[in-house]
């Protein structure tokens, strides 16, 4: 027996110098494997191209957005500054626990390449409560919040330009408020509506209110913070907010730099050369356990939100094609737990937008995309 | 099966100095073959 636990203990001593050998190898040889920005492919869905009518295309491609900017095609180049005209870290920073809420008014917005070249050059503007503007109506019947990220915030487009303002502009009747935040994340709206509602949300009473919630890829990154925040690109996620599963409910724990004991480790295990090179995480996978987690944080969502609006309807959304490849398991989870999804993970906007669904050289939808949400989310959104 | 014929060519020739890197070796490759990282951090880096 202590023959055999003293072999064990050599062949652990034998692992240890052979991980520092590949380790020494690694420094050396093989530069980092960055998190790079993937166009994964689409999963089946429930919403296929299939079933875009040609009339809903041939708008797409036929409307003058289209023609408005000539951003080139998807990702290119090489994205290296962005330029906000406030000093410190100016209102369309993101990340913090209590989100980054820009003070009323307009604030400039350019990103360049490494070369200087302009990627963007947009303005926002922001109402009383740090929202971007939509089209104003005076006599609204009902309204619409659009909670989600920078996506729905409109990073790299104009104001007129963000799909919550053309989904505006569809709507004679409805008043839609912009509640997209830097950053934004099921933790975070979860934080606005819970802790910070009077800073953020609109006073409707007796008003119909649709909800909805747009996901993207990096929502599930930004839910659970995997090892990931603890590398130089990924710790800015470290300042959100952080929830746990206590009896079936979210429960607020803090920011995720709370975490000191699992982040101590994940730092120890992301400075290894060959994690690093292979491009390791930990966990490795968003499994089952994370879809559901992700489904509750949207229940909960809803039902803050519907203590203070009675009549509301919320949906989640799946970005089109950005929500792959978890479209499908998150679709299936939130449906399970009785929420509306409208999963537009497979839309081709690839296809509509020809190839400019993204701000080239920078990854945030164009305005084309914008323009291509807010045209099925008016499809299918109850009037 | 693989990993059970390792496991009695181990007992029986007591080679248990291999068990710590045949499982070492497992929990790498598992890592390496399935991190999944489709994530845009380059997005807000600078703020």
């Amino acid at each position: 027996m202590k023959k055999n636990l003293m072999a064990v203990l050599v062949g652990v001593l034998l692992t240890l110098l052979s991980l520092s050998l590949i380790e020494v190898y690694y420094r050396a040889f093989v530069p980092p494997k960055a998190e790079v920005f993937a166009f994964v492919p689409s999963t089946p869905v429930e919403v296929p191209e299939a079933r875009l009518s040609a009339e809903l295309i041939s708008q797409i491609q036929g409307d003058p957005i289209m023609k408005w900017r000539s951003l080139g095609s998807a990702y290119e180049g090489e994205y290296n500054a962005k330029v906000v005209d406030v000093s410190k870290q100016g209102p369309l920073g993101c990340c913090v626990l209590q989100g980054f809420f820009a003070p009323p008014g307009k604030v400039h917005s350019r990103a360049y390449t490494k070369h200087r070249d302009l990627l963007y050059d947009v303005h926002f503007t922001f109402d009383q409560r740090s929202r971007r503007i939509t089209p104003e109506v005076s006599h609204a019947r009902n309204a619409l919040l659009a909670f989600g990220d920078s996506y729905t915030l409109g990073e790299g487009v104009n104001d007129e330009e963000s799909f919550p303002y053309v989904l505006g502009t569809y709507r004679a009747s409805t008043q839609v408020y912009n509640l997209g935040l830097m950053g934004g994340s099921a933790n975070q709206t979860l934080y606005e509506v819970t802790k910070l509602p009077e800073k953020r949300l609109p006073d409707l009473p007796d008003q119909e209110v649709t909800a909805i919630y747009t996901f993207m890829v990096d929502h599930l990154e930004r839910l659970i913070c995997r090892s990931l925040c603890l590398t130089a690109q990924g710790m800015w996620r470290l300042n959100q907010p952080f929830y746990s599963l206590k009896n079936g409910r979210p429960y607020f724990e803090g920011a995720f730099s709370d975490r000191k004991v699992l982040n101590s480790f994940y730092t120890w295990f992301h400075q290894s050369a060959i994690v690093q090179g292979t491009g390791m995480v930990l966990p490795p996978q968003f499994t089952q356990e994370h879809f559901d987690f992700f489904a509750t944080m949207m229940v909960e969502i809803r039902d803050v939100l519907k203590t203070k609006y009675p009549k509301l309807k919320f949906y989640v959304v799946m970005y089109p094609g950005s929500s792959d490849p978890y479209g499908s398991d998150l679709t299936a989870a939130c449906k399970k737990r009785g929420l509306n999804v409208l999963n537009y993970a497979s839309v081709d906007i690839t296809g509509l937008a020809q190839k400019r669904e993204r701000i080239a050289g920078e990854g945030h939808p164009s305005p084309i995309a914008h323009m291509i949400l807010a045209r099925l989310l008016n499809r299918d959104l109850p009037q | 099966m693989l990993l059970q014929e390792f496991w009695d060519f181990m007992r029986e020739r007591k080679k248990y100095w291999m068990m710590p890197i045949i499982i070492s070796l497992l929990a790498l490759g598992f890592l390496i073959l399935f991190s999944q990282t489709a994530v845009l951090p380059f997005v807000y880096t600078l703020f």
